[in-house]
């Protein structure tokens, strides 16, 4: 747990994204925490201080859409920033409500670093 | 008022005098002359009259006598009187032409009169009887102004079904016949064609009427008629001519349905739709009933359409057939059209058929109830491949279908058949573009994310070379391996499925154990090693699954080695992906002809719905979102199988678990098929 507000949520069920993800915005000073699905996400999302979501849409358990779902009916988590990270092209992403951005994979490591800075 | 036979007898003696010197055979004649038109009261001997000779010669002496006296005494002959007159006066002679030929010498030599010209128009009207009779039309003379028939020939009845009496008295009784226009109007007396004529002297140039006979039969005729007019220019009769185009009708219709069909046929692809709308385009054109039955894929069939212009008979019709189904193994109609694929044409539907179609008496009565009178048969077929079976039934309007009929609605059921044909193909493009779509949206996800993590990882050591000597350690190279491992084995699924799709799975063939070979198939799972095909969820659930490998008898057989490899990755990759982290069971064995391998596991399990479609292409039981993959592995298992002439299979009960079994043939060149 951490207050740190530079603290990033990174919520994807594949390992080595997770792990380069965390690699990439360590080397850059943020303090970075993990989920592997929608569900773990909301619970830590809930448990800390965040300045920014990154947020894998397919996953097990609890997807993007349904981790969007619900982070936008509670109060408490409700406007922590998101960015949606995605390999599918613009498959439905009118439905996860007012998300700051996509990055489409493969992006590049600036424009991670980019849209991390923009809001933390 | 003084009719002609008054005349006839009152001036008898006057008129066998006119005919001298031949007076005993004018007396004859005169005597027949009478009695054709009602005015003799005495019975003469018949014996002593049929042998009456008369020269064309006297013959016409007493015309010009009658003429005479009937204009003297201001009568007209009609013109049945003439005919009857003229049948009394020339009969005999034609009868006895040679004996009459010496009267005729003696009367040449005795009158000067010119005789020759009587003799030529007594032979021309024995000409027009013979022509009238003789040529393939209706001829009907009807006298002015009452329009009274004068002449029909016999071809009259074969076409009209009968010669109304009420018609044959004068223009007023021609309503007895039901002549109706091709608006549907029905023809008043006065419209027929001959009335007009006589009516407004108009020349009708073949009208076609359809005409509805007494039997409840249809015929078209097309009709002509003119006026007859004297040298005054007097109308004094009509003629009309008619013939039966109702098979040029037919073939008319049926050309005009044959183009409609194909252009209703060839603008849709909703074949269903289509085929109901060409029923319903065939009634009537082609006959009182159209249906169309449509062969399921499972060998049974359905009544797509049924058609008639009397909606509470297509209701008849379709609670008939659910009370009575068709009897599939019937020896013909529709049955056996969609069993043999050989059309079928009954010119007559005779009740020994409408017998032996029944089921039951009730079934009989309501069968002879629908007036089945001729029927068509044909398969709509594509390739040599029967689709289904259009029937085309006559019943009220008495049609009897011809050979040539056959020959159209073949054509249509041809034209249908590519229908649905095109139908179907268009519907298996679309799905395969679908499935294509779908697969190039799960493959391009699963490439994308090593891609990405390979790509992060780069950039990031490119980053930190920029600043200084970069220490790569082994877990980083290792974890560049997993990703570069990754990638690898989907791009060489993806070969597979174009390589499996195009048929060119070349087997590789020797002599492989399947026992060994899922040892270490088990072995790669067990050391760490990425083994399976699935792509995320690697870590947590698959910590402490232990995979027991059991085996019994032979286990050796001809096949290829590679494929079985990859086999047995799909298979217990499968296993450790879905099996919830519990014990996994392969088994190996086999006997003297197949080897058997299962891998059983215990996890979330495949519902039965889904056992077959798991097999497909793209296709998974669970959700793309829940589990990694780009579901192929199944369909390529299938795919190495069937090429090694063997079988998979599934069983499985939801949340416990699922079971795959593989037979492999120990030789699969020995085995057949």
């Amino acid at each position: 747990m951490t207050d740190h507000p530079h603290t990033v949520l990174i919520v994807d069920d594949d390992e080595d994204i997770r792990d380069i993800l965390r690699e990439v915005l360590t080397d850059e000073g943020f303090s970075v925490e993990m989920a592997r699905d929608g569900q773990e996400g909301l619970d830590r999302l809930r448990s800390g201080v965040f300045c920014l979501v990154l947020l894998d849409l397919m996953m097990p358990r609890k997807d993007g859409w349904a981790f969007r779902a619900e982070q936008q009916l509670d109060p408490l988590i409700r406007d922590v920033p998101v960015v949606v990270i995605t390999a599918s092209g613009a498959a439905r992403l009118e439905l996860l409500g007012g998300i700051k951005a996509v990055l489409h994979k493969p992006m590049s490591y600036d424009a991670i670093l980019t849209t991390v800075r923009a809001h933390c | 008022m003084t009719a002609l036979r008054d005349i006839l007898r009152e001036h008898d003696a006057e008129l066998v005098a006119a005919a001298a010197p031949a007076q005993r055979s004018a007396a004859r004649a005169l005597r027949q002359v009478r009695r054709a038109l009602g005015a003799d009261d005495v019975v003469d001997d018949d014996a002593a009259d049929d042998g009456a000779l008369l020269s064309a010669v006297t013959a016409a002496r007493l015309r010009r006598a009658l003429r005479r006296v009937a204009a003297a005494a201001g009568v007209t002959p009609t013109w049945a009187e003439w005919e009857a007159i003229d049948d009394a006066l020339d009969g005999p002679r034609l009868q006895a032409a040679d004996a009459d030929a010496a009267d005729a010498d003696a009367d040449a030599a005795a009158d000067a009169d010119p005789i020759d010209a009587s003799a030529e128009l007594a032979r021309l009207r024995v000409l027009m009887r013979a022509v009238i009779e003789q040529v393939p039309l209706a001829v009907a003379i009807v006298e002015a102004p009452s329009g009274r028939r004068l002449i029909a020939n016999e071809r009259n009845v074969a076409i009209l079904g009968r010669l109304a009496p009420e018609a044959a008295a004068g223009i007023d009784g021609y309503g007895v016949y039901e002549g109706f226009r091709d608006d549907g109007t029905r023809l008043g007396a006065r419209d027929w064609p001959v009335a007009r004529s006589l009516i407004s002297g108009e020349v009708v140039n073949g009208e076609v009427v359809e005409l509805r006979r007494g039997d409840g039969t249809t015929v078209f005729i097309r009709i002509s008629a003119s006026p007859i007019k004297d040298d005054a220019g007097q109308t004094v009769a009509a003629i009309s001519i008619f013939e039966d185009v109702t098979a040029e009708r037919h073939l008319q219709d049926g050309v005009r349905f044959l183009a409609e069909a194909s252009q209703l046929l060839g603008s849709s692809l909703d074949y269903e739709q289509t085929l109901k709308t060409l029923a319903t385009l065939a009634v009537p054109r082609l006959g009182d009933w159209c249906a169309v039955e449509m062969l399921r894929p499972d060998g049974t069939s359905e009544q797509l359409a049924v058609a008639h212009i009397d909606p509470t008979k297509v209701e008849l019709a379709v609670a008939l057939r659910d009370r009575w189904p068709p009897d599939p193994a019937a020896a013909r109609g529709m049955p056996h059209v969609l069993r043999t694929g050989a059309a079928e044409l009954w010119p007559e539907v005779t009740d020994e058929m409408l017998v032996e179609g029944a089921s039951d008496a009730e079934h009989l009565a309501h069968s002879r109830a629908l007036g089945l009178r001729s029927a068509m048969v044909v398969p709509i077929v594509v390739n040599a491949r029967v689709l289904g079976a259009l029937t085309i039934v006559a019943a009220e309007s008495g049609r009897r279908y011809t050979p040539a009929d056959l020959l159209l609605v073949q054509e249509v059921a041809a034209r249908a058949g590519l229908a649905v044909e095109n139908a179907a193909l268009y519907r298996t493009t679309q799905d395969a573009v679908r499935m294509r779509e779908d697969f190039l949206a799960v493959a391009s996800h699963e490439l994308k994310t090593p891609l990405t993590a390979l790509h992060l990882q780069v950039a990031r050591l490119q980053g930190q070379a920029k600043k200084g000597p970069v220490v790569v350690d082994a877990e980083r190279l290792e974890r560049l391996d997993r990703q570069v491992g990754r990638l690898m084995r989907l791009v060489e699924q993806l070969l597979d499925v174009s390589r499996l799709t195009a048929g060119k799975l070349a087997l590789d063939v020797g002599d492989v154990d399947l026992r060994e070979l899922a040892a270490a198939a088990i072995g790669r799972v067990d050391a760490g090693s990425d083994g399976g095909v699935h792509g995320g969820g690697r870590e947590g659930v698959d910590e402490g699954t232990g995979i027991t490998l059991t085996s019994s008898g032979p286990a050796v057989g001809r096949w290829d080695k590679g494929r079985l490899e990859q086999v047995l990755a799909n298979l217990i990759g499968n296993a450790t992906k879905y099996g919830a982290g519990k014990p996994i069971d392969v088994d190996v064995s086999g006997d003297n002809d197949v080897v058997r391998l299962t891998v059983t596991d215990r996890g979330i399990g495949i519902p039965l719905a889904d056992h077959e479609r798991i097999f497909h292409r793209f296709e998974r039981a669970v959700s793309a979102s829940n589990f990694g993959g780009i579901g192929l592995g199944l369909w390529i298992v299938q795919q190495i199988v069937a090429a090694h002439r063997g079988t998979v299979s599934v069983k499985s009960i939801p949340g416990e678990g699922a079971s795959f079994m593989v037979a492999l043939p120990r030789r699969p060149s020995e085995v057949s098929g």
